[in-house]
């Protein structure tokens, strides 16, 4: 596809206009730790205590190297460095203890990637310390050590890995999935199974791919499903961005050219429809035609959410929601096909006049915060009737108080529409409690507990 | 100039991304178009091979469009580009990014989705240590 014919979504960057809201160059910072490139090293110290030595290297220095460059040398050599400290042993086993502390809090200073090796090493003390992480809601790495004990499962840790597939956070009930592949475990298949149907994709494609790895080809149909998918968030493509994740899975278990099929394109191209088509004859060919099927719910979608206001959620500690208020008074929960909640009437105008006062002309997206993985994205309706993004994000430390005000006022709008009867099962499995109470707790770990109601002059203009 | 948890406060538009000029601008219309998911949604370890239609990008003149990596926290000629603004859940491995340096200006944290034009290059590239500190980059800029 060339340029000109790209797709645009109705909140697009128009093309050479892209604006960054730049908080930090005004208000300065603390010297950062982390590196502003892949390959560049962290800080000068890092490269002078990680530099190779010339002679035949002692153990334990050689683990304290490889640890000094997990922590803090440049971003592509970290895991790799790790995935070393994972197979040197002993002195590896010392070098860790040495860094991580004693602590939940300490183990998180280190950063996410020690953590694969405190598993692989086989230590029982840095075992210990990995479960302890994970049970911590409040640890921000939670999927990461998850990751790490499910690749090195034991039998013995069944109960933990089960209780784990209930877990908020989709990464770590897909990161466990793995205990289920390492362990062989087809006698628990009917788990695997039931998360065929999680409410998110990512765990729904990881369960798929293990049971056909576990010679049930039926379960390919789920990710053919996903290759099917245009559904849109507002601007996010939610659809395009499952049909890669599910081509990628698919190539394990066709070859890499899976018929012809194009992520990039829409399903129903002429090339993908055809793709589309060859991949289910071939399914059914290996699982037989009557094979278990994919619900409605999980099933392709050409879903597009739009709305008065629409708020994406991604909170390391808490978990990920999509929800929007549409001009019809529904609440959609989600992505692909959305849960669907009837508001009472007149939901999306009240909505609709608050953002109207604080936010009257659409301007290009806006940063609170700086760039990291916990995230609320507020796609707003503005009262000229233009569209504008506003993202507030940070990364794994806790930044008291980091949403304004004025967006305070909107969170806290959204969510005395919603019908506090509402089950929190909607989003999370088996998820206990009132959606609205989940939502609430997410927000809070992201931008901080909802304020009372702000004076006029907070808004932006 | 220090800051306070606090003072990391709302801030209005700065414009401080450096567009591609009207001349890059009109040289992408020739450039492949690509998603950094058609790079990065690989299976692959040191020492692979890469697919046939990946190499074949090598030296091309492409529009990529992701996500700035979030470890940008200040202006910057270098950053990599990735498919997803979240990291917390995945490894960034050499194939998960694209390493791109701006051959004029710099740049600011971006969020959200962008484009970059340029020319791409592909191979693995090692440090001393047998690191691979790169296997995608691209020279150019933000278009």
């Amino acid at each position: 596809m060339r340029p000109e014919q790209r797709r645009r979504g109705p909140l697009s960057w128009s093309s050479g206009a892209l604006c960054a809201v730049l908080v930090l160059a005004a208000c300065g910072r603390e010297p950062q730790a982390t590196v502003p490139t892949a390959n560049a090293e962290a800080t000068p110290s890092t490269d002078a205590a990680a530099a190779t030595p010339a002679a035949p290297e002692d153990p334990l220095a050689q683990a304290r190297r490889f640890v000094e460059i997990a922590r803090t040398g440049a971003l592509a050599k970290r895991p790799q460095a790790a995935q070393r400290l994972g197979t040197l042993g002993e002195p590896a086993v010392l070098a860790l203890h040495e860094v991580i502390g004693t602590t939940t809090r300490d183990l998180a200073r280190v950063g996410p990637e020690l953590l694969a090796p405190m598993g692989a090493l086989g230590d029982e003390a840095l075992r210990a310390r990995l479960w302890a992480a994970v049970v911590d809601r409040d640890f921000p790495y939670r999927p990461a050590a998850t990751q790490s004990l499910a690749e090195t499962a034991r039998a013995s840790e069944w109960p933990a890995f089960e209780e784990l597939l209930a877990d908020p956070l989709s990464a770590v009930r897909s990161s466990t999935l793995a205990a289920f592949g390492v362990l062989d475990a087809r006698e628990r298949e009917a788990l695997v199974v039931a998360r065929l149907e999680d409410t998110s994709d990512l765990v729904r494609r990881t369960a798929a791919d293990l049971l056909a790895r576990w010679e049930r080809p039926y379960a390919l149909r789920w990710l053919v499903e996903d290759l099917a998918r245009s559904d849109r968030f507002f601007e996010l493509e939610s659809g395009e961005n499952a049909r890669y994740e599910a081509a990628r899975l698919l190539r394990r278990h066709f070859d890499r050219e899976l018929f012809g099929y194009d992520p990039a394109e829409d399903p129903s191209a002429p090339g993908n429809a055809a793709a589309l088509a060859r991949l289910a004859e071939e399914i059914d060919r290996r699982a037989g035609a009557d094979g278990p099927r994919p619900s409605a719910r999980v099933q392709r979608s050409s879903v597009s959410v739009t709305g008065v206001l629409g708020l994406e959620v991604r909170s390391c500690r808490r978990g990920e929601f999509h929800v929007a208020i549409g001009d019809d008074d529904v609440l959609r929960i989600g992505l692909g096909h959305p849960v669907e909640v009837p508001l009472e009437p007149g939901a999306a105008q009240r909505l609709a006049a608050l953002l109207a006062e604080r936010f009257p002309v659409a301007t290009e997206p806006q940063l609170v915060g700086e760039l990291g993985c916990d995230l609320e994205c507020y796609r707003l309706r503005t009262g000229d009737g233009g569209a504008l993004i506003v993202r507030v994000m940070k990364g794994p430390d806790e930044v008291p108080d980091l949403r304004p005000a004025h967006l305070d006022a909107v969170a806290a709008a959204l969510l005395a529409e919603l019908p506090g009867t509402l089950a929190a099962d909607v989003a999370v499995p088996a998820a206990e409690g009132a959606f609205d109470a989940l939502l609430d707790a997410a927000l809070a770990s992201v931008g901080g507990a909802l304020e009372p109601e702000p004076a006029a002059s907070d808004a932006v203009r | 100039m220090q800051i306070s948890a606090l003072g990391l406060c709302l801030s209005v538009v700065a414009p401080l991304v450096l567009v591609a000029p009207a001349g890059e601008a009109a040289a992408g219309l020739d450039a492949v178009e690509l998603d950094v998911r058609d790079l990065t949604t690989i299976e692959w370890e040191v020492g692979d091979l890469l697919p046939e239609s990946i190499t074949k990008l090598d030296g091309k003149r492409v529009v990529i469009r992701g996500y700035m990596h979030m470890s940008v926290t200040d202006t910057t000629t270098r950053f990599p580009l990735v498919a997803d603004s979240c990291q917390c859940a995945d490894r960034l491995l050499p194939h998960h990014y694209i390493d791109v340096e701006l051959k004029r200006g710099d740049t600011g944290p971006i969020p959200g989705e962008f484009e970059v034009l340029g020319k791409l290059s592909i191979g693995e590239v090692e440090d001393e240590d047998g690191f691979v500190v790169s296997l995608y980059r691209l020279s150019g800029e933000i278009y």
